[in-house]
């Protein structure tokens, strides 16, 4: 898998840094690490938002507190959070494979994509 | 001698009821989105958890019955027939820490079951359908590549993930190669899309639950409870699992796993420091037996302490909950040395 496939992810020179490193895990077939630092980045888009753009003070960087400071702020960002949060349920104790990180990665870039053309550049 | 009329009708009878549990499912469905869910009071929200619950589990009396009956005789608790398990929201009522452990609870059975209900779907078209270069046999005999299949739907039929069309597609191409085309997709389209929805609601839910319950007991600081890495066996294979536990007073060990790594980081120094006695289980419920309700009533600190130093260790960690008794008391009932203020 081509991280640079992620284009509104890889046109910002800080997220373009952070995947890099994650390209060679996948070269190297580490997908549960790949997957979880493809999770940090989503956890830091969402946090770096809500922080910069839409007031919010976070007590907790977790999913669980994202997905309820989109409530009645953000509908599209509230649902897609949501069907994040059932992603990584339904990965949960698994193996996680190729298929898992690609899927991960098509969606975060899709949100970002969402974020910048909805808010601006935060990061 | 088997009667095969008998196990057809059986089979017929659980095939109905499974039908008919799946249309009341998708009724109650939409009321388990997190929008709804957050405007509802805690006694809403646990009848409509009960409901799905019992609607995927219509046999739940029987099959708690039967794995009760695998436990050693003090510790089993049966539930008769006409038992109503809606029962437990007046219980708890006002309490909401039994609340949320109950939530947490149910909201978890219901999460699995639909993913449960999705893979037996899966498996059923796989056997029913044919295709040419039997890839669905390859696939039903395949147990990771299956997972792959299932996952790919997963994505695909989640309501909240239409739009994202680039996800979509991939999934789509990952199944054509399997022979999962568009024809195929509209009749698992017929079954799938719901049960993908529940778990998702479901499980936001139980993780939404579970971080609120962790803030209200480390207020609280008289409940048991605690994370445990669990080492579990999934096809074949061992893997290492973090579970939350928490002793809910009057009810019993509850045990659910978590994913959160913040969750985990922040329970990490709060190890629950008794083991697991069950992990599976069907109900959390709080009936006891009458040798139970007897030993509870007399409300003696040192006569369960004694059963527990006597060997019957989840007797008496059982008694100890079904009384109500307060991680200090529970410390002492295992052999610690303060007995709180009984």
């Amino acid at each position: 898998m081509e991280l640079k496939n992620l284009e509104s992810l890889y046109k910002n020179k800080k997220l373009k840094e952070k995947l890099e490193q994650i390209q060679i895990l996948i070269d190297d077939n580490k997908n549960k690490e790949a997957y979880f630092k493809l999770a940090a980045i989503l956890e830091y888009i969402n946090v770096k938002l809500l922080t910069k753009k839409l007031g919010e003070k976070l007590l907790n960087y977790n999913i669980e507190e994202i997905i309820k400071k989109y409530y009645n702020k953000d509908e599209f960002l509230f649902k897609k959070m949501q069907s994040v949060n059932g992603m990584y349920n339904f990965v949960s104790g698994k193996e996680i494979n190729v298929q898992d990180v690609v899927s991960l990665g098509i969606t975060i870039d899709y949100i970002y994509e969402y974020m910048i053309e909805k808010y601006g550049e935060f990061i | 001698m088997i009667n095969y009329s008998d196990s057809r009708l059986d089979a017929e009878r659980k095939k109905e009821d499974k039908i008919r549990g799946f249309k009341e499912i998708k009724k109650l469905s939409p009321n388990l989105d997190l929008e709804n869910y957050l405007i509802m009071d805690e006694s809403e929200k646990l009848d409509l958890l009960l409901e799905m619950f019992k609607q995927f589990k219509s046999d739940y009396i029987d099959n708690y019955n039967k794995m009760e009956e695998k436990k050693s005789e003090r510790v089993q608790i049966s539930i008769p027939r006409g038992y109503d398990l809606k029962d437990l929201i007046k219980s708890v009522d006002g309490e909401i820490i039994l609340q949320k452990a109950l939530e947490i609870y149910y909201s978890n059975k219901v999460a699995h079951y639909a993913e449960y209900w999705q893979k037996d779907f899966l498996r059923q078209f796989l056997k029913k359908y044919q295709n040419p270069e039997n890839l669905f046999d390859i696939i039903i005999n395949d147990s990771r590549l299956f997972g792959i299949i299932n996952n790919s739907l997963f994505r695909i039929f989640d309501e909240y993930n239409q739009d994202n069309t680039r996800e979509i597609k991939y999934h789509k191409d990952i199944l054509k190669r399997y022979g999962i085309g568009e024809r195929e997709l509209r009749i698992l389209g017929k079954s799938i899309p719901s049960l993908v929805n529940i778990y998702r609601d479901a499980m936001c839910i139980k993780d939404a639950e579970l971080h609120e319950i962790v803030s209200l007991l480390e207020e609280d600081k008289l409940s048991s409870y605690g994370m445990i890495t669990h080492t579990e066996v999934e096809s074949g294979k061992e893997k290492e699992r973090n579970l939350f536990v928490l002793d809910v007073p009057f009810f019993g060990q509850m045990s659910v796993h978590i994913k959160s790594p913040e969750l985990i980081s922040q329970l990490g120094k709060h190890k629950y420091p008794y083991p697991v006695y069950q992990r599976e289980s069907i109900l959390l419920t709080d009936r006891l037996t009458p040798e139970q309700e007897r030993i509870v009533k007399r409300n003696d600190i040192e006569e369960i302490r004694k059963y527990f130093e006597e060997g019957e260790e989840e007797f008496a960690h059982l008694l100890a909950i079904k009384g109500g008794y307060t991680a200090d008391e529970i410390k002492y009932v295992h052999g610690g040395d303060n007995k709180g203020e009984r």
